[in-house]
């Protein structure tokens, strides 16, 4: 058996495709990359590229059927098929007739028998569905992870939050196509009255003699935030500094006055924004890369704006890591006793 | 100073001090007085307090049910015996037309501080008409608050809020938990209603036991401890009023359920918990909820054929290995 290719899932809630067209025929040669298919979900239409190697050896599903996510559609396998004797008798004489850019109609193919399209499924019933539990479901929505890719590594149904971990860990190059699961930028809006801020750095100059920013409170805060959410070990926080982005290692575990960070371009896990002018209230930064701490003020609030992508950060560390922060930033002088 | 007593003595240290301190506190019931109760627990009373406020009654429960509803309405706080759970059949118009409507009907002019003290629990050999558990029929009635306490310790706590309390409360206590003993503080305690009880915390499943049933899943977290499986165990204590917040909030951190309890398990509490899981922890669930109550037969009197009709740890750890492995 060689490769088979499953209808992918294109959108979140998708459960069948409709295939609007093959871009292949039975007995064409096919790169991974090359287009095999036309698939219409969602009132759009996307070209589905192969995902192997090799020949195209069968297509089991006609042109305008709707097909269950999940299920096997065509195999592509590494030698070019007898089509002598592949080519079943109900199979119109012509596999190769066609152009191969043009939608092929292999009108007369049969439907795929049931038992042969889910080898993987334990129940019976499944019919294409993927059955899993909601909170695997949701883990896997929340990861932007595509559950059909687990009948690939075939773990049974239903699926199971456990199973979500087995799902993280498939190397990237067997994913299906996915251009859905690009990803989406999540936001967290926060309000925090500045007073508290206020009194603790009037309190740090009168009783320290220590001058406190802004930035270096953000930065260390952020930083005990995320390393609550997450529970990393070793965090670096970047931050643009009069133009400079600097880098900070494990900054909240330093006394503020001593957050200081070196110069460099390096990886961080949380670039922090910090707009002094008074006037911006909002914004909304990348987030693809690291998550992305906007912080600003207005008068006596500050506007803080977490943006982060499912791949970098989950939606509960991120709501985790802001409300640790704003707590602290609420009373500087109660975080740090 | 807290000691080692029977929930039968904790009853009896209620009675005595309510009975102290509130003069409206009256006691009703069939062999209340003379005999102090058939399972001891009101032993001594009417030497202290007399048959004006321990009254012995014949044995018809409408008619002292609807007695004590009478004089809770007319400014006393009876506390009303009710032998065996199984004669709520009995007093249902008194207890759930009347008591539970009153303050609603009389546009709050009237109150119904009335406290029914019975009990649930099959094997003690008592035969269908003495070993059932309807606390659901009552809890199924707005205006009933609904107590089930596992030990000692809450039946003194809960009983006391109870008595205090102005609505009618039922409380039901396991028959064959009168004999178990304790830790209970001398004097007052008072335990809130709606508060459960985390009795362990877990992180693989949650296993929420009610009366009788908590210390069934007690053992069977136990039992689970052996095979790794990290159970919590949660004690809502009353039904009516639910701690909701507790079990959804167990759920939201283990993903599995079970819910057990000794009543019958069609349309009863385990139904009514295990929907109340899957409406509000229904995106953190990894396994179907499940429920463990008793068969829906009459109790059998056989001692051999009643054992099989209740869950039991061995069950209910059973069901617990099951979900976690992922064969549910």
């Amino acid at each position: 058996m060689g490769y088979e290719v499953i209808m992918p899932a294109l959108g979140m809630a998708q459960d069948t495709g409709l295939l609007v067209g093959w871009l292949k025929a039975v007995g064409d040669a096919v790169a991974s990359d090359d287009p095999l298919m036309e698939v219409e979900t969602d009132k759009t239409t996307m070209e589905v590229p192969a995902g192997a190697d090799g020949f195209i050896a069968e297509l089991r599903a006609s042109v305008g059927e709707d097909v269950p996510v999940g299920q096997v559609i065509a195999v592509i396998t590494a030698e070019a098929p007898d089509l002598s004797a592949a080519a079943s008798p109900e199979k119109a004489p012509e596999p190769m007739a066609e152009a191969p850019t043009k939608a092929k109609e292999p009108s007369t193919d049969p439907k795929p028998a049931p038992a042969s399209v889910k080898p993987s499924l334990d129940l019976p019933d499944a019919a294409g569905r993927i059955l899993a539990s909601p909170k695997a479901k949701r883990l896997a929505a929340e990861a932007g992870l595509d559950l059909s890719r687990l009948a690939e590594t075939g773990a049974s149904q239903p699926y199971r939050a456990a199973d979500i971990e087995a799902l993280k860990n498939l190397p990237t190059q067997a994913r299906t196509p996915d251009m859905a699961y690009a990803p989406v930028a999540s936001h967290i809006g926060a309000e925090v009255a500045a007073d508290g801020f206020d009194a603790f750095v009037e309190r740090m100059r009168s009783e320290g003699g220590v001058d406190v920013t802004l930035t270096q409170t953000a930065v260390a805060f952020a930083a005990a935030g995320l390393r609550r959410a997450t529970g990393a070990e070793n965090l670096t926080v970047s931050a643009m500094v009069d133009g400079t982005r600097m880098t900070y290692a494990d900054p909240d575990y330093l006394r503020l006055s001593a957050v200081k960070g070196v110069e460099g371009d390096g990886p961080s896990d949380l670039d922090i924004r910090v707009l002094d002018s008074g006037h911006l209230t909002s914004v909304v930064l990348g987030g693809a890369i690291q998550p992305v701490l906007a912080v600003s003020r207005n008068a006596q609030t500050f506007h803080l704006t977490l943006t982060f992508t499912e791949g970098t950060l989950s939606a509960d560390q991120a709501i985790e890591a802001m409300h640790a922060l704003t707590r602290r930033l609420a009373d500087p002088m109660l975080a740090l006793i | 100073m807290s000691r080692q007593i029977t929930l039968s003595k904790a009853i009896n240290e209620v009675m005595f001090e309510e009975m102290r301190r509130d003069p409206s506190v009256i006691l009703i019931g069939e062999d209340v007085a003379e005999a102090g109760h058939p399972f001891k627990f009101f032993a001594g009373l009417v030497e202290e307090f007399g048959t004006d406020r321990v009254i012995d009654t014949p044995i018809a429960e409408p008619g002292y049910m609807g007695i004590a509803v009478g004089a809770a309405m007319t400014g006393t706080r009876p506390v009303v015996d009710l032998m065996f759970g199984d004669f709520l059949y009995l007093v249902m118009d008194q207890l759930c037309n009347q008591a539970a409507k009153a303050h609603y009907m009389s546009g709050g002019k009237l109150t119904v501080p009335l406290v029914v003290n019975t009990n649930l629990g099959a094997t003690r050999r008592s035969a269908a008409q003495h070993s059932q558990s309807i606390h659901a029929l009552v809890a199924h009635i707005p205006g009933v608050k609904v107590v089930l306490p596992s030990n000692a310790h809450d039946a003194k706590g809960l009983m006391k809020t109870a008595i205090r309390d102005d609505n009618p409360v039922v409380i039901f206590n396991d028959k064959m938990m009168y004999n178990d003993k304790a830790e209970v503080p001398d004097g007052e305690l008072l335990i809130p209603f709606g508060v459960a009880n985390v009795l362990r915390e877990g992180t693989d499943i949650t296993l929420v036991g009610t009366s009788s049933m908590v210390g069934v899943c007690a053992t069977a977290a136990e039992m689970l401890e052996d095979d790794g499986i990290s159970a919590e165990v949660i004690d809502p204590r009353t039904i009516v009023p639910l701690d909701e917040a507790t079990i959804v909030n167990s759920v939201k951190k283990t993903g599995r359920a079970i819910v057990v309890d000794e009543g019958h398990q069609s349309f009863g509490v385990t139904a009514e918990i295990a929907s109340r899981i899957a409406d509000k922890a229904f995106y953190y669930l990894d396994a179907p909820v499940q429920r463990m109550g008793a068969m829906d037969v009459p109790i059998p009197f056989s001692p051999a054929l009643e054992d099989l009709t209740v869950p039991t740890p061995e069950g209910v750890a059973d069901r617990a290995r099951a979900l976690v492995r992922g064969e549910i």
